[in-house]
């Protein structure tokens, strides 16, 4: 009889361990819950790196219209060149008609 | 471009698009700043590594390809490698100092428990957590300050989920004696 009493105490006495230890250790999450909160960096330093990042990724990743000029630069020179020189053509065809129609006028007078 | 946007499209985008690298940077940059705060102990060594985060993220988006894990996932390990070659370069294993805990409580929502605890408490909570092994100290915070599920952790750390739930379990049990032995109490 005194040897159940004895094993049941102790049974008890092992429960009421391990209920001591489960809550401990939901206190400690508690505390931790508690303890470790979200931060935030600093608005200043916040933004000095997302306006770092997208001027670096900018000068990685040019915009639309230079990554047009990049695909089409050799096109768009040849072209460049030839308007070019057009308008120099164009420009001594002018001259030279003016120059003509001067002189023209000049002998007529 | 609003936060209502696909986080798989808006990593596409920005992989081309500057502007939609800075709305991810937006939208992560506070975990991102967080997990290597905890990490470090410091504000200013945080802010620098957060810039190394995103500059190498940056630099490799256009490798990365959207499988399933979310993109933090992605970004804590590029935080994960920052933090651990801080701690080797540096031959620092720094325990969070009592100033840069007040700071923390000035800068951090508010919480019912930097209220009412004492500040040698928190000091020594927080000098544990940084006893423990790093893969500890990563469980702590991304269950703690990142609220990740278990099965996201376990992705991050390289074990199951069941194996996780097991770490925290031990991870408990070695705060609670190692506080034990420091006498404080629960």
């Amino acid at each position: 009889m005194s040897e159940r009493m004895t094993r049941e105490a102790e049974s008890v006495r092992r429960g009421t361990v391990r209920t001591q230890q489960v809550q401990g250790l939901l206190d400690l999450a508690g505390e931790l819950q508690g303890l470790l909160v979200p931060v935030r960096p600093s608005s200043v330093a916040r933004l000095r790196l997302h306006d770092e990042l997208v001027a670096e990724a900018r000068r990685r990743h040019p915009g639309r219209a230079a990554r047009l000029f990049q695909q089409y630069r050799r096109v768009i020179l040849i072209v460049a060149a030839a308007i070019g020189s057009l308008a120099s053509i164009a420009g001594v065809i002018v001259a030279v008609t003016q120059r003509n129609r001067h002189a023209r006028i000049t002998r007529a007078a | 471009m609003s936060d209502s946007v696909d986080e798989a499209d808006l990593v596409e985008q920005a992989k081309a698009d500057p502007e939609a690298f800075g709305l991810l940077y937006e939208r992560y940059v506070d975990r991102i700043y967080s997990y290597v705060y905890y990490r470090t102990g410091s504000h200013h060594d945080a802010e620098d590594l957060t810039a190394q985060v995103f500059l190498q993220a940056l630099r490799n988006i256009r490798r990365y390809e959207h499988r399933g894990p979310p993109f933090t996932s992605w970004l804590y390990r590029i935080a994960h490698n920052a933090v651990a070659n801080w701690h080797r370069d540096e031959g620092r294993h720094r325990m969070v100092p009592l100033d840069q805990t007040a700071e923390l409580t000035a800068e951090s929502e508010e919480s019912p428990y930097h209220r009412a605890a004492g500040k040698e408490q928190r000091e020594l909570l927080l000098a544990a957590i940084s006893r423990l092994p790093a893969e500890r100290q990563d469980l702590l915070i991304f269950k703690f300050v990142e609220h990740l599920p278990n099965a996201q952790i376990g992705e991050l750390l390289g074990r199951s989920e069941g194996a996780i739930k097991s770490l925290y379990h031990r991870t408990l049990l070695s705060l609670r004696e190692d506080l034990d032995g420091l006498g404080l109490e629960p």
